[in-house]
């Protein structure tokens, strides 16, 4: 089946054709990595503390277990694959942060098992380009970001920073990612 | 197979989630419209994707706790210690790799905001980093230098710091580094 007909699958049909096995399954994990990847990231960021290199085992860690899930037959209602890749991804994010692990065989595995090229890697944004970006922010819209983003600061803690309240950092960063996404995408000068 | 949202998520609110604002159950229902939105979900990884650029870029000022986690990871090359009106030849760093000049001595005691002019020893202007932050009680600003300035900015810099109150601005301090190309 060509990736162009995978595309058009629906997600429940892309689990049925892993859970059936034969020669489509490969096609079809590969097809669900596509799709899902990229949200265990964006989950794995949220509960990780922005670990970058977490966030990526938590993903890799949950694509080969609901795989294996599908494979093995033990995904009940496959017309709910969305349901189960979250509930794992909770699973997984409760169990690293209960160990510290960063990682272990099951994360190595999944590029080994799949190949490469099912292993999509995150949308590339050149940090140079950000960084550059976030110098042509409002110094104090820069300065939101990175404390929230690489500091790990609360609203309160970076309104302390920046003499304002919480609530006027909310407004701050909301302008301040917009902008800098502005900026990244070059639709618009900053 | 992607169809178009009929309850699209804001942007707000996903930074929100990103930021762990949300409550536990608008969260736990954000969450579960993600997974199942194709659409949605395509915005939260722009967003991730971003976050994690944010995350990884250094900026030209660093704050302590951003430099104790980048000496930690191995990043910075060399740390350049300098006093009020010092003058410091440095080698610029390997690609990949930091110099940074850490600026200390300046009386920042009743700082509110500090600027940090760029000139070249002979008075010219190069730039300005206004409103940067800086550690008011050791009176000290951490300037980080990448491999990629050496085609950027003349390789002679003086950095000068600006106190900033209303529209008064005073020169408190300045320190002349002099970047020489090549490994020290």
């Amino acid at each position: 089946m060509s990736d162009g007909v995978l595309a058009t699958l629906s997600d429940a049909d892309v689990a049925r054709g892993v859970s059936a096995g034969g020669e489509r399954a490969p096609g079809c994990e590969e097809e669900l990595c596509r799709r899902y990847l990229n949200r265990a990231r964006f989950y794995g960021l949220r509960h990780l503390r922005f670990d970058v290199t977490a966030a990526e085992d938590l993903a890799q860690q949950v694509m080969m277990s609901v795989i294996e899930a599908l494979r093995s037959g033990r995904v009940e209602d496959l017309g709910k694959v969305d349901r189960f890749m979250l509930g794992t991804c909770r699973n997984v994010a409760h169990s690293m942060r209960r160990s510290e692990r960063r990682r272990d065989e099951t994360a190595r595995r999944l590029s080994s098992e799949l190949g490469a090229a099912a292993v999509p890697p995150w949308e590339a944004v050149e940090s140079r380009r950000v960084a550059e970006c976030l110098a042509r922010l409002a110094p104090r819209e820069s300065r939101a970001l990175l404390l929230l983003f690489q500091e790990g600061r609360s609203a309160a803690e970076v309104a302390g920073a920046l003499g304002t309240t919480p609530g006027n950092v909310r407004v701050i960063r909301h302008r301040a990612i917009a902008r800098l996404r502005q900026c990244v995408e070059g639709s618009a000068p900053s | 197979m992607t169809s178009p949202c009929t309850a699209p998520i804001t942007a707000e609110r996903l930074l929100d989630y990103l930021l762990g604002d949300l409550p536990a159950p608008e969260e736990e229902q954000l969450e579960a419209h993600v997974f199942a939105c194709a659409s949605c979900a395509a915005q939260a990884e722009r967003l991730a994707a971003l976050a994690a650029a944010v995350r990884a870029a250094i900026p030209p000022i660093l704050t302590r706790s951003r430099l104790d986690a980048l000496e930690s990871g191995g990043a910075v090359a060399h740390l350049n210690v300098m006093s009020p009106g010092g003058v410091a030849e440095v080698f610029y760093p390997p690609p990949g790799k930091l110099l940074v000049h850490r600026l200390e001595g300046a009386r920042l005691e009743a700082c509110r905001r500090l600027d940090v002019a760029l000139r070249t020893p002979a008075g010219e202007a190069i730039g300005r980093l206004d409103d940067v932050p800086f550690d008011a009680p050791r009176g000290e600003v951490l300037v980080a230098c990448q491999s990629h300035f050496a085609e950027l900015f003349p390789h002679d810099v003086v950095f000068v710091l600006e106190t900033v109150s209303g529209r008064d601005r005073s020169e408190v301090a300045s320190y002349t580094v002099l970047h020489r190309p090549g490994a020290g």
